[in-house]
């Protein structure tokens, strides 16, 4: 069973999540709903530490884009922050990596929101 | 050492962390490059979790063989499955970028296959779903 852990805090304006495990087909509705539940409440400007991410699937990236998309339509963005070097060689490989804000620390990310 | 892996699998999500487990141990015992191995372990998920999550409920209880060979110039995967023909091979490639834009969450799986691998075919037979994926190395 795929480990998945999610933890969020707030910065000013910036809401901080740090995404720990795998985001799969398993773990990609927790995801999904966590993200949701921020956006619904509210959040616009959403940093995603992914540092502690060691496998992403296409549900886990759908996951991303879709909430991109509908903090899009809100005037908002996700950024994505401290990628280690297996998920940075999987973004690169798929051409990810030029589509999303992806920067290389959370107070980087952050301070240029 | 073996040269071929097989592994069947329930049509389940919460086995597929051992499908992905026991394809990376397998590929790294017989030396095969880090980035290679991300490669197929990425590319045999999606075929699977495509498999589980497209396929009619009646062929629930049947399940997912996966074959895995390293050859002297490739890797070379097969996943099998018994079901109504489903030919992801055919699925119209989608544009990255108007994806991305589009906020779709779905629907990537068939890209990270064709994007990572060398060479991706599709057969049917008998009720069999049949995809070969290969992956050139060099060793």
């Amino acid at each position: 069973m795929s480990v998945f852990q999610y933890s969020s805090s707030k910065h000013g304006s910036v809401t901080l999540i740090s995404i720990g495990g795998s985001l799969d087909a398993e773990t990609a509705p927790k995801f999904y709903t966590k993200l949701k539940g921020e956006i619904d409440k509210g959040v616009k400007k959403i940093v995603c530490n992914l540092e502690h991410v060691d496998y992403i699937a296409s549900a886990g990236l759908g996951v991303l884009i879709s909430a991109n998309d509908m903090l899009g339509k809100t005037g908002g963005e996700i950024r994505l922050s401290a990628m280690n070097d297996k998920i940075r060689k999987i973004f690169k490989l798929l051409g990810f990596i030029n589509l999303f804000k992806i920067f290389e620390d959370d107070q980087k990310a952050i301070d240029t929101f | 050492m073996p040269d071929t892996l097989s592994i069947t699998l329930p049509r389940i999500t919460s086995r597929l962390d051992y499908l992905r487990e026991t394809i990376v141990n397998f590929l790294r015992s017989h030396s095969i490059e880090e980035s290679i191995i991300s490669r197929i372990e990425l590319s045999v998920y999606e075929a699977v979790v495509n498999i589980i999550e497209h396929s009619s409920p009646e062929y629930q209880n049947r399940d997912i063989d996966v074959q895995c060979a390293v050859r002297e110039d490739e890797i070379l995967v097969i996943v099998r499955n018994y079901g109504d023909k489903f030919d992801m091979t055919s699925v119209v490639m989608p544009d990255l970028e108007l994806h991305y834009k589009s906020g779709k969450m779905r629907g990537l799986g068939i890209y990270f296959i064709r994007t990572l691998m060398d060479n991706v075919e599709y057969s049917y037979d008998d009720m069999i779903n049949t995809l070969r994926m290969s992956k050139i190395i060099r060793r």
